[in-house]
């Protein structure tokens, strides 16, 4: 009986392009701190569940791929070669080959088989460099190489047999050791019994530990002095240690003095053999280890299609509307009835809400998935623009809908690429500034109410409100002789075709500008705006609502008919002074707000509704859409509650400042205002 | 010859705009039911009444005596919406009743004559004799897909 995989695959490539990413994150994390184990696992887990699942599914050209790249990442995590940057770049390499490799299997595409063959063959020479095969290129830094310069020690650790058995953990004497300095370890793991004649409560295993740093001999022996008893321990200074990555020697006071020697090729021989043996027990075990790992990794996700999610939604929604149908009716009941019945729907309310909660949980992620890709981005582009460059990310741990973090990677690609080519100088420019020569570019997200802040912030060159106003005057933006302040800069600069870029390249100068990234931030119902100091750097502020399936919205009236105002765009309600509406050449109405004129919209006017209230009756909605003010007049005010957005569009088409509909307590379909629409339409 | 006989006939909906009988293919029709109040659109054409709520889907409402230009409708009763399924759209018509389900032979259907430019007979698929009244087949789809509906068949025209 065959099964048909096909019905695998399309959550085989969106698990593959996740896991890769997830290693591709773990390898640029390595360029900037040291490799704990935990990163060097998240890596090759990345990769190892790849190597599975295109086994299964046969793809076999992906299966061997990452099959070469496991392996190397599997001997990296036995610190058999140093992450230095050389290295990185083969690795990250691999990881762009193997994407490609996982998309072309999706589309169906032929690959560059050669580019696969460079890489593994790059791979192995990763190997090859080890000190061990005797002939270590000069160029290549992978081994670590321990100079005098380097204080610390190397401690041979062999706890006795029955170690647990006194109540002592090695893995604690390990954790002290790690906090007082720079720690590598090789576990030795010759020793452990297998099968039946394995022991739990025995101690088999044995560790080598190098570790760098301003501990002393007397800080390391406090460590273990509770143990001394019971291990082998040896204590030498790194200086005059062996220069290789450390190998374990066992047992440990027999082989205390082969790290003086300098390696020769005779001892580095017998030291491989050694090795290899060792690894081919180690790697049983390992592997196993991993697969393990791997597979608590999947079973923690749950690949669901989003229709299934949406119609969940969707249902959800629906409730919400029953059980407020429900609550209304309930007030035309006897009272003896209702009062009973009270308790009930006060439960049930409780539990929609949580449902509703709960479902809506499902489509949030992490905004790291957006965050994620800019690491690399920010990597290449500074490369190649030359300029060194650190990504902070901070506060990607907060949640936002799936829908909201897809169509929110091209504005921030945008930005990214914004600051890295027009906000930072070169570090010659930095330094000659007095800055530090390497720049700082952040990205950062943070709840705020109902609503995410996302800044991306750099300590660049800032807005130069003259070039902006030089580059304006070109454009025809602005008369020949009008004063551009900060302020006004910032506005222009999200202008439809505006760029102060000098050059046109193929990072920021693609024709598209902020106007582009504005226009895409208010189609999430958002808002973004900028603040700069000269010489000191930009922060662009994004505010999106958390999901685009709910928001929060003020319901108004006008004439009979009801309307939803979102409230992410509403800044303020006024009721308004007759004696502030004053008209401009007997035709466009502006309201006076504080000493500033706004143009007034009536939103009856606009909708056709003659019996409306006229604006001594009314209220002011004063909404705020692609930094522009307006004040709109509407009836009067009812209240504020969450609705659901359902699409116009699914059944019927766009309408001029409709964003969509909604469906009250009452079964009735109310229409939500694209107050970005309307805000536009006050400008035209 | 009886599988093609088959074949050639047609289940249809008829139903009643003022003095004149329609009918629809069956196939389109998913539901009928009462005209309820809808929620009006502004800026859209007079005939498209509103959206209706329709277990939780936003559903057009078009009425079809003020698209065929039939007179001021009245709404009562027995006025009724046919909720029809119209490519992947679902789309309610307002119609002042519904008379019945019936087979007709496709043989008994005759074409709509010219009208010359008096009448747009481009939705009108023809015409068939029925029990001495006169039937107008209509192409639902054509009559109310057409510029105020943009989106439903000739979305990339403006």
């Amino acid at each position: 009986m065959s099964i048909d995989l096909t019905r695998f695959y399309e959550s085989f490539f969106a698990e593959s392009l996740e896991s890769l990413e997830a290693s591709e994150t773990g390898l640029l994390a390595l360029e900037r701190e040291h490799a704990t184990d935990e990163r060097l696992n998240e890596i090759f887990r990345g990769l190892h569940s790849i190597k599975g699942a295109a086994g299964s599914l046969g793809f076999t050209g992906l299966a061997d791929f990452t099959h070469h790249v496991e392996s190397a990442l599997d001997r990296l995590r036995k610190r058999e070669f140093d992450t230095d940057k050389p290295t990185l770049d083969i690795l990250l390499s691999c990881i762009d080959y193997s994407r490609a490799l996982v998309l072309a299997a999706k589309d169906g595409r032929p690959v560059d088989g050669e580019r696969g063959q460079e890489l593994v063959t790059a791979l192995d020479r990763l190997h090859s460099t080890l000190p061990a095969n005797g002939v270590p290129e000069p160029s290549s830094v992978t081994a670590p190489v321990v100079t005098d310069a380097v204080p610390g020690f190397r401690i041979g650790f062999q706890p006795a047999p029955d170690f647990f058995a006194n109540g002592n953990d090695p893995l604690r004497i390990l954790k002290v050791l790690s906090g007082m300095g720079h720690m590598r370890t090789r576990c030795d793991a010759t020793a452990l019994a297998m099968g039946e004649a394995f022991n739990a409560e025995r101690c088999y295993l044995a560790w080598d530990i190098v570790l760098e740093g301003d501990a002393s001999r007397e800080d390391i022996e406090e460590v273990f002095s509770w143990v001394r008893e019971d291990c082998a321990l040896s204590i030498e200074p790194l200086a005059a240690s062996a220069v290789e990555a450390p190998a374990v020697q066992t047992p440990i006071p027999t082989s205390a003095p082969a790290p003086n020697a300098p390696p020769s090729v005779a001892v580095e021989g017998a030291e491989e053999r050694r090795r290899l043996d060792r690894r081919s027990t180690d790697r049983r075990s390992q592997a196993r280890s991993a697969e393990a790992e791997a597979e608590e990794f999947r079973q923690e996700r749950l690949h669901v299609s989003r229709d299934k999610v949406d119609a969940l939604i969707n249902l959800v929604g629906e409730l919400v509307i029953t059980k407020t149908m429900l609550k209304e009716g309930l007030t035309s009941l006897p009272l003896e009835v209702s009062q009973r019945l009270e308790a009930v729907v006060q439960q049930l309310e409780r539990n929609t809400r949580d449902l509703q909660d709960s479902v809506m949980a499902i489509r949030m992620l992490p905004v790291s998935h957006a965050f994620g890709r800019f690491g690399r981005l920010v990597r290449d582009v500074g490369q190649s623009l030359g300029k060194r460059v650190d990504l902070v990310m901070t506060g990607e741990q907060s949640e936002l809908d799936k829908s909201v973090i897809e169509k929110l990677v091209d504005p921030l690609t945008h930005l990214v690429r914004n600051a890295l080519d027009h906000g930072i100088e070169t570090p010659e420019e930095r330094k000659s500034l007095g800055k530090p020569e390497v720049a700082t570019l952040r990205l950062h997200a943070e709840h705020k109410g109902g609503n995410i802040e996302i800044v991306v912030s750099d300590d660049g060159r800032g807005v130069n409100a003259q070039r902006v106003a030089a580059k304006a005057r070109l454009l025809g933006l602005i008369g020949e002789d009008v004063e551009v302040s900060l302020e006004r800069a910032c506005e222009l600069i999200f202008e439809p075709g505006f760029s102060t870029a000098e050059s046109v390249n193929e990072l920021s100068g693609r024709g598209v500008g902020l106007d582009v990234v504005r226009r895409n931030i208010l189609e999430l119902s958002g808002g973004i705006r900028v603040e700069t100091a000269p010489g000191q750097g930009t922060a662009f502020v994004i505010r999106l609502p958390l999901t685009l399936a709910i928001i929060d919205g003020m319901t108004v009236l006008v004439g009979q008919e009801t309307y939803i105002v979102p409230m992410t765009f509403i800044a303020e309600c006024v009721q308004p002074d007759p004696a502030a509406i004053k008209s401009v050449a007997g035709r466009g109405v502006l309201v006076e707000l504080r000493g500033q004129y706004l143009p007034l919209l009536k939103l009856g006017e606009l909708i056709g509704i003659e019996a409306c209230g006229g604006i001594d009756t009314g209220i002011l909605l004063v909404v705020e859409a692609d930094g522009n003010h307006v004040a709109l007049l509407v009836d009067s005010l009812v209240g504020q509650e969450q609705v659901v957005i359902k699409s116009l569009e699914s059944n019927f088409r766009k309408v001029d400042y409709i964003a969509g509909a909604t469906i009250l307590g009452q079964g009735q379909v109310v229409l939500i205002l694209d107050v970005a629409g309307l805000v536009r339409s006050a400008k035209s | 010859m009886a599988s093609i006989q088959q074949s050639a006939q047609r289940e249809l909906l008829t139903f009643t705009i003022g003095e004149e009988e329609y009918c629809i293919d069956i196939l389109k029709v998913q539901e009928i039911r009462g005209y309820d109040s809808v929620t009006r659109i502004a800026n859209t054409p007079e005939f498209i009444k509103g959206v209706l709520n329709l277990r939780g889907n936003i559903v057009p409402i078009i009425d079809l005596r003020l698209k065929l230009g039939l007179g001021t409708p009245t709404y009562n009763e027995t006025t009724v919406v046919i909720i029809l399924n119209i490519g992947d759209k679902v789309i309610g018509a307002v119609v002042d009743g519904v008379s019945d389900v019936i087979t007709l032979d496709a043989a008994v259907i005759r074409p709509a004559p010219e009208f010359g430019s008096a009448l747009d007979t481009k939705y009108i698929l023809g015409l068939a004799p029925h029990e001495d009244r006169m039937l107008i087949l209509v192409d639902i789809e054509k009559l109310i897909s057409g510029r105020e509906m943009l989106a439903l068949s000739d979305a990339g025209v403006e």
